[in-house]
C-alpha cells in the first residue's frame, strides 16, 4: 500500500469515527439545548416523566395539533427522569421542552441554570384565570413562574367497592367525626375498614407522605400548608404532628387496617386496595390518587366496569381543622421550556398549558386537566368527572407538599421517615425531628 | 478440559498452569491426563447436595420466566407456582407481543450498536498497550503498569459527573461515540491487567525470531500475538460485552431516552408514572437477557481459557 | 432499514476507525529516523491506553477530590464540613458498617460456595458436570436490576389473610406462620443478608468457572504423591490442591470485592436503603441526582478511594511478587 492512499483511508476513516456516534442522532436533542438552538426547524422534541401507554396517550393528544401547526413532536419518556434532566441540563442537552412531574425539582434547576421566565413568553395571568389555584403558583421562584400544568392528579379520592359498600347501608361521610364513626361500624361487622399500602420500590414512602400531606392541609388550612411545604415554617411544627396523629388513628387503630399496621410497609401501593374486590371484601376504603385506575392495579373486571364497581368519595375535612370548606390534594406534570427562542417551541408550550389540550387523553383515561373550564364530557366515565370535580369545587387547594420539598426531604427523609415510623422502628416525634434536620442550608 | 487449546497448542505451552510449574514440567503433550480429583466418584450426597444447589439456583430465573407468560391479574393475584397445579391453565404471550411492538426493536438495535464498538475499541487499544507493556522497553513502563493495576479499584461512580461536563463541552452528549469512549475508559485497566497476564504466558522464542526475519512490532503484534491471544481477548470481550450490555446508568447519563436508547433504558421506559405495565418488564427482561446468554454460551470455552492463563501463577 | 444502514455505518466506522488511528500513528513513527522509532514506538502503543485512562479514572479522581472540600454547587471551598457532616450522622455510619458487612460477608462466601460447587462437580460424569456448572454460572448473564426484580418474587410479601405471591411467603404461610415481611426485617441485618444473597446468587458462578479450571490444571503427579503416602481426600486437597490454586483464589476474591464495593443496583432496586440496608453505592447515587449535593457525593467516593487503599496496596505488592518470579 502506497503512502498516500493509507493517509487518505486513514483521514477518512478518523473523520468517520468522529462523527460515527452523531450518525443516528435525532430530533432535535443536537442542537444544544439550554436556549441554544435558536432555529426553527419544525421538530420539537418533549422530555417527560411517564412512558408505557400514558406516554401513548401523550402522544395521540398531540395528533391533531401537528397536523394543523406543521410542526413535528417527538416525545421522549423517562422513566428516571429527575436522573435524566439533571444529565441533559448539565450536559447542555436539554430538550425542548420538559414535563416536571415535580415543582421542587423543576424550581431547583430553574434556579442553577439559566432558565427563561415563563411570564417572557406565554401569558400566565390569562391563564391563572382557568387553572385550578395553586397548580401554577407552585412552580414560582422570586416572582416568577417556571412552570405550567399540563395535567393534574387528585389525591384525596377514597375507593369504595360500589355494590357491597351500599348493601352494607354505609354512606359518604363528610367529616373525620363520621369517617371514624363509619369505620368503627365496618370494623364492629368483623372487617377491617381500610386498606392501606406504602411499597413501591425504590420509593416506598411516598404514599403515606400524600396521607400526611392530606391532614396537614386539612389541620392547618392552605397558608400554612404552603408555609410548610417551602420550609417557612418548621417541618415539625405542632400542626404536622396533630395532623399526622389523625392518620395515625386511621392506620394504627387496632383492626382497621386490613393485614393490620405491620403490613402498610410491605404492601405494594398498587395492589393493597385490592382486597376490596374479594367476595367478601377484606376491606371498604382505600385512599389513592386517580390514577389507580389505569394500568393493572385494580382488578380488570373492575376497571372495565368502573361505574359500577366502585364509588367515591372526597377524603373529608377535619372537625375544627383551619381549612375552609372541602379540601383537596392534588399532583400534576408541569411544562417548562429550555429553548425560548424558538417560536415552534413556545407555540408547542402554549398548546400544552391551554384548555384545548388532552381531549383525546381523557378519552383513554389516566388524565384530568389542570383547567376548571375543560370540557368534562370528554373525561371516559362519571367516577372520572366526580374525581375532576373535587379538585374544581374544592375551597383549599393544596400541591403535593414532597413534590415541592428539595430532593434530600420531598424524595429522601420524608419518605424514609414516614416507613420508619408506621413500620414501628421509630417514634413520630423523632422521626419529625429528623426530617426537620435533613433539610439543607441554602 | 482435557485436551489442549487450538490456539495453545501450536506453542506447546499447557494452559492454566503455575508460572513456576510449567518451566520446570514437560510439555503438555508428555504430561499425560490433566489432572482429575475424582471423576464419577461422586456419591449420593455430593449428588443431592449439587441437585438440590441447582435447583435453588434455578427458582428465580423460573419464576420470572413463569409469571412473563401469565396475565397481569393473575400475576397479582396468586404466586407463579401455582400454574404447576394447572399446568393447562391460562397462559398469554401478550406480554412478549406488547414488548416486541413497542420501541424494543429499534433499542435492540441500539443495544448492538453500543456494546459491538464498546467490546472491540478497549480490546484493540488495551492488546497493544498489553503488547508494549510485555514486549517492549521503555522508560516509565513500569511505573505506569503498576498505576494501572492501582486503578483496578477505582470506582466509575467518580467519573460520571466530571465528563457529563467534558461531553456538554464538546457537544457529545447524546451520541454513541460519548458511550463507546466511556465504557473503553472504564473497561481499559482491566483489559489491560488480564491481556498483559496471557501474553505474558507466550513465549518470548517466537517474537525473537520474528524480529530476526525483520517483521516490525507492528506486523508481529497483528500477525502473531494477536492470533495467539484469543482465548484471553475473547474473555474480556465476554465480561465487556456483559457489563456494557446490562449498563444502564452510563447510558442514561451519556445516551439518554429516545432514538438512540439503548434495551436497558426501552425496558425501564414501559412502566407509567406510578409502575403501570409492570408485568411488561418480566417479558422485556428474558429477550434483554438473551443476547448476553446466547454469547456467553457461545464464547464460554474461551472464558476460562483466557482468564486463568493469565491470573493462575504462583 | 435506513436505521439499521446507518448502525452498520456506526460500528464500521468506530471500530475501523480506532484501527486505523493506531495505523496511521504507527506510520508515523515509522518515518522517524531510526533510534527515534524506536524511542516513541513503544508510547504509540500504549499512548491511548494511557490517555483514556488518564481522562476517565485519574483525571475524574482528582477533580473529585477536590470537590470533596467544596459546597453542594461546588462553588465555594468548606474544608471538611462534607466529611464531618456525613461521619457525624448516625444514619450515614450505619451505611458505612452496611458496606463493611457486604465487603466481609459477600466476596468470602462466592469464595467459598464457588470453590465447593467446583470440587464436587468435579466428581461428576462429564455432562452432569458441565449442565450444573452451567445453571450455576447462567445469572452472571443477568443485569443486577434484573436479579433485583426477579428476587422479589421470592421476597414478596402481602398482608396475612391474603394470598402471598411471594414464594418464601408462601412456605411461611403454608407452615402455619404469618408473612414475614423479610426486606424489612434489620434484626441481626437479616434483611441485608437477604439481598447479600442476591449478590453471592449472581457471582457464585463466576468463582466457579475460574477455580474449577485451577483446580484441574493441578498436576496429576503431585496428587498421586500424596495419595501415595497416605493422605485422605480432605488432606490432600487443603495441602495440595489449595496452595497451587491459591494465586486464583486471590484473583476471585479481589475481582468480587471489588464489584461489592460498588453495588449499587441490588440494594437501590429492593429498597432504595430503608430499613437500614443502605450503602455507599446508593448514598451517592442519591446524594448527587436525587439530592443534587455535589459536595457530599464527592466526600462519599473519595471515602470509597480511601477504603479500597488497603486492597490496591494488596494489589500492587501481589503484582510486584509475581514479577519477581516470572
Amino acid at each position: 500500500m502506497s503512502g498516500s492512499t493509507t493517509r487518505k483511508i486513514a483521514a477518512l476513516s478518523v473523520a468517520a469515527l468522529f462523527t460515527a456516534g452523531c450518525l443516528s442522532e435525532g430530533g432535535g436533542g443536537g442542537g444544544g439545548g439550554g436556549g441554544g438552538g435558536d432555529t426553527s426547524d419544525g421538530e420539537v422534541e418533549i422530555l417527560g416523566a411517564f412512558g408505557g401507554a400514558e406516554g401513548e396517550a401523550f402522544e395521540a393528544s398531540l395528533v391533531d395539533f401537528e397536523e394543523e401547526s406543521g410542526i413535528d413532536v417527538t416525545y421522549v419518556p423517562s422513566t428516571d427522569f429527575t436522573t435524566e434532566i439533571s444529565a441533559r441540563v448539565t450536559g447542555n442537552n436539554a430538550p425542548d421542552i420538559a414535563i416536571f412531574p415535580q415543582p421542587g425539582l423543576l424550581l431547583d434547576i430553574a434556579s442553577t441554570s439559566d432558565m427563561a421566565p415563563l411570564e417572557d413568553v406565554v401569558d400566565i395571568d390569562a391563564l391563572k384565570e382557568t387553572l385550578v389555584p395553586g397548580l401554577a403558583e407552585s412552580t414560582e421562584l422570586d416572582g416568577s413562574t417556571y412552570g405550567v400544568p399540563m395535567r393534574m392528579a387528585v389525591k384525596s379520592v377514597v375507593w369504595t367497592p360500589a355494590p357491597e359498600f351500599a348493601d352494607a347501608g354505609y354512606a359518604a361521610p363528610t367529616s373525620t367525626s363520621e369517617l371514624t364513626e363509619l369505620a368503627d361500624t365496618i370494623r364492629d361487622s368483623g372487617t377491617a375498614p381500610w386498606c392501606i399500602g406504602i411499597e413501591s420500590g425504590p420509593a416506598i414512602g411516598w404514599v403515606a407522605t400524600d396521607w400526611i400531606e392530606e391532614y396537614v392541609l386539612r389541620v392547618g388550612g392552605e397558608d400554612f400548608y404552603n408555609d410548610w411545604a417551602r420550609h417557612e415554617v418548621p417541618f415539625n411544627d405542632p400542626i404536622v404532628v396533630e395532623a399526622a396523629e389523625t392518620f395515625a388513628e386511621i392506620a394504627f387503630t387496632e383492626g382497621n387496617v386490613f393485614g393490620g399496621r405491620d403490613s402498610i410497609a410491605s404492601s405494594g401501593f398498587g395492589n393493597a386496595g385490592n382486597p376490596m374486590f374479594e367476595d367478601p371484601p377484606q376491606c371498604f376504603m382505600h385512599r389513592q390518587a386517580n390514577f389507580i385506575t389505569t394500568g393493572d392495579f385494580f382488578p380488570a373486571e373492575v376497571t372495565a366496569d368502573l361505574d359500577n364497581q366502585v364509588s367515591v368519595f372526597q377524603l373529608p375535612p377535619v372537625d375544627g381543622g383551619a381549612a375552609e370548606g372541602n379540601s383537596v390534594l392534588l399532583g400534576g406534570d408541569w411544562a417548562t421550556i429550555f429553548n425560548a427562542e424558538d417560536e415552534e417551541v413556545v407555540e408547542v408550550l402554549e398548546f400544552l398549558a391551554s384548555d384545548q389540550f388532552g381531549g383525546p387523553w381523557a378519552q383513554i383515561g389516566g388524565w384530568l386537566s389542570p383547567h376548571t373550564t375543560f370540557d368534562d364530557s370528554q373525561y371516559l366515565d362519571e367516577t372520572t368527572r366526580a374525581i375532576a370535580g373535587f379538585a374544581v369545587d374544592s375551597d383549599t387547594v393544596g400541591v403535593d407538599g414532597s413534590d415541592q420539598m428539595p430532593g434530600e426531604v420531598g424524595a429522601g427523609s420524608f419518605w424514609r421517615g414516614m416507613t420508619a415510623w408506621i413500620s414501628g422502628q421509630q417514634d413520630l416525634q423523632s422521626v419529625l425531628d429528623d426530617i426537620e434536620n435533613t433539610w439543607p442550608e441554602d | 478440559m482435557t485436551t489442549s487449546s487450538p490456539a495453545l497448542g501450536t506453542t506447546g505451552t499447557p494452559e492454566g498452569q503455575p508460572a513456576a510449574e510449567r518451566r520446570a514440567a514437560p510439555p503438555a503433550a508428555e504430561h499425560g491426563k490433566a489432572s482429575q480429583l475424582a471423576r464419577g466418584q461422586a456419591n449420593w450426597a455430593v449428588k443431592s447436595f449439587l441437585l438440590v444447589l441447582c435447583l435453588v439456583w434455578m427458582v428465580p430465573l423460573i419464576g420470572l420466566l413463569v409469571t412473563s407468560f401469565r396475565d397481569p391479574d393473575d400475576a397479582n393475584t396468586t404466586g407463579w407456582w401455582t400454574v404447576f397445579a394447572d399446568p393447562f391453565g391460562s397462559w398469554t404471550t401478550e406480554n412478549y407481543s406488547t414488548v416486541v411492538q413497542g420501541t424494543m426493536g429499534p433499542a435492540f438495535l441500539n443495544s448492538f450498536v453500543l456494546t459491538i464498538p464498546a467490546t472491540i475499541i478497549p480490546i484493540l487499544i488495551a492488546a497493544f498497550a498489553a503488547y508494549a507493556f510485555t514486549f517492549m522497553r521503555f522508560r516509565g513502563r513500569d511505573f505506569l503498569f503498576i498505576l494501572i493495576v492501582g486503578l483496578l479499584v477505582v470506582p466509575n461512580q467518580v467519573a460520571l459527573v466530571p465528563l457529563l461536563q467534558i461531553y456538554a463541552d464538546a457537544g457529545l452528549v447524546g451520541t454513541f461515540f460519548s458511550v463507546w469512549l466511556a465504557h473503553t475508559g472504564f473497561g481499559m485497566p482491566l483489559a489491560i491487567f488480564i491481556l498483559r497476564g496471557y501474553m505474558q504466558t507466550l513465549p518470548r522464542s517466537i517474537i525473537e525470531s520474528a524480529s530476526v526475519d525483520g517483521a516490525g512490532h507492528f506486523t508481529t503484534f497483528w500477525r502473531l500475538i494477536v492470533p495467539m491471544s484469543i482465548p484471553a481477548l475473547a474473555a474480556f470481550a465476554i465480561f465487556q460485552f456483559l457489563w456494557v450490555w446490562n449498563d444502564l446508568l452510563v447510558a442514561k447519563l451519556f445516551l439518554g431516552s429516545g432514538e438512540n436508547e439503548p434495551v436497558t433504558i426501552a425496558l425501564q421506559s414501559l412502566l407509567g408514572t406510578q409502575g403501570q405495565g409492570w408485568q411488561l418488564i418480566t417479558a422485556g427482561a428474558f429477550i434483554t437477557m438473551s443476547v448476553p446468554l446466547l454469547v456467553f454460551i457461545t464464547l464460554q470455552r474461551f472464558f476460562v481459557r483466557g482468564l486463568t492463563a493469565g491470573s493462575v501463577k504462583g | 432499514m435506513i436505521k439499521i444502514i446507518n448502525a452498520l455505518l456506526a460500528v464500521v466506522a468506530g471500530v475501523g476507525g480506532a484501527m486505523v488511528l493506531y495505523f496511521v500513528l504507527n506510520y508515523a513513527a515509522e518515518r522517524l529516523p531510526g533510534r527515534w522509532e524506536h524511542r516513541v514506538k513503544p508510547y504509540v502503543f500504549v499512548g491511548p491506553a494511557v490517555l483514556l485512562i488518564g481522562l476517565f479514572l485519574l483525571y475524574p479522581a482528582i477533580r473529585t477530590l477536590i470537590f470533596s472540600f467544596a459546597n453542594r454547587q461546588s462553588t465555594e471551598f468548606v474544608g471538611f464540613e462534607n466529611y464531618t457532616d456525613l461521619l457525624g450522622s448516625s444514619a450515614f455510619r450505619t451505611t458505612l458498617l452496611n458496606t463493611l458487612l457486604w465487603i466481609i460477608i459477600v466476596p468470602a462466601f462466592v469464595v467459598v460456595l464457588g470453590l465447593v460447587v467446583a470440587v464436587l462437580a468435579d466428581r461428576l460424569g462429564e455432562r452432569s458436570e458441565k449442565a450444573a456448572k452451567s445453571i450455576i454460572f447462567l445469572p452472571m448473564a443477568i443485569s443486577l436490576v434484573g436479579a433485583a426484580t426477579i428476587w422479589s418474587f421470592v421476597y414478596n410479601s402481602r398482608p396475612a389473610g391474603s394470598t402471598q405471591i411471594g414464594l418464601l411467603n408462601a412456605i411461611v404461610v403454608a407452615l402455619g406462620f404469618d408473612p414475614i415481611a423479610w426486606l424489612q426485617i434489620d434484626d441481626g441485618k437479616l434483611n441485608s443478608l437477604l439481598l447479600m444473597i442476591i449478590m453471592i446468587w449472581t457471582q457464585a458462578g463466576f468463582a466457579m468457572v475460574l477455580l474449577s479450571a485451577a483446580i484441574k490444571s493441578v498436576p496429576e503427579e503431585t496428587l498421586e504423591a500424596a495419595r501415595i503416602d497416605g493422605a485422605t481426600e480432605v488432606q490432600t486437597f487443603f495441602r495440595i490442591v489449595v496452595p497451587q490454586i491459591w494465586a486464583t483464589v486471590i484473583t476471585v476474591f479481589i475481582t468480587v470485592l471489588i464489584g461489592v464495593m460498588k453495588v449499587f443496583d441490588i440494594i437501590y432496586v429492593a429498597t432504595n436503603g430503608n430499613f437500614n440496608t443502605n450503602v455507599i453505592g446508593v448514598e451517592f447515587f442519591n446524594q448527587i441526582f436525587t439530592n443534587r449535593n455535589n459536595g457530599y457525593a464527592s466526600a462519599i467516593v473519595i471515602m470509597l478511594m480511601i477504603a479500597i487503599i488497603p486492597v490496591m496496596v494488596y494489589q500492587v505488592r501481589h503484582f510486584k511478587k509475581q514479577e519477581a518470579n516470572a
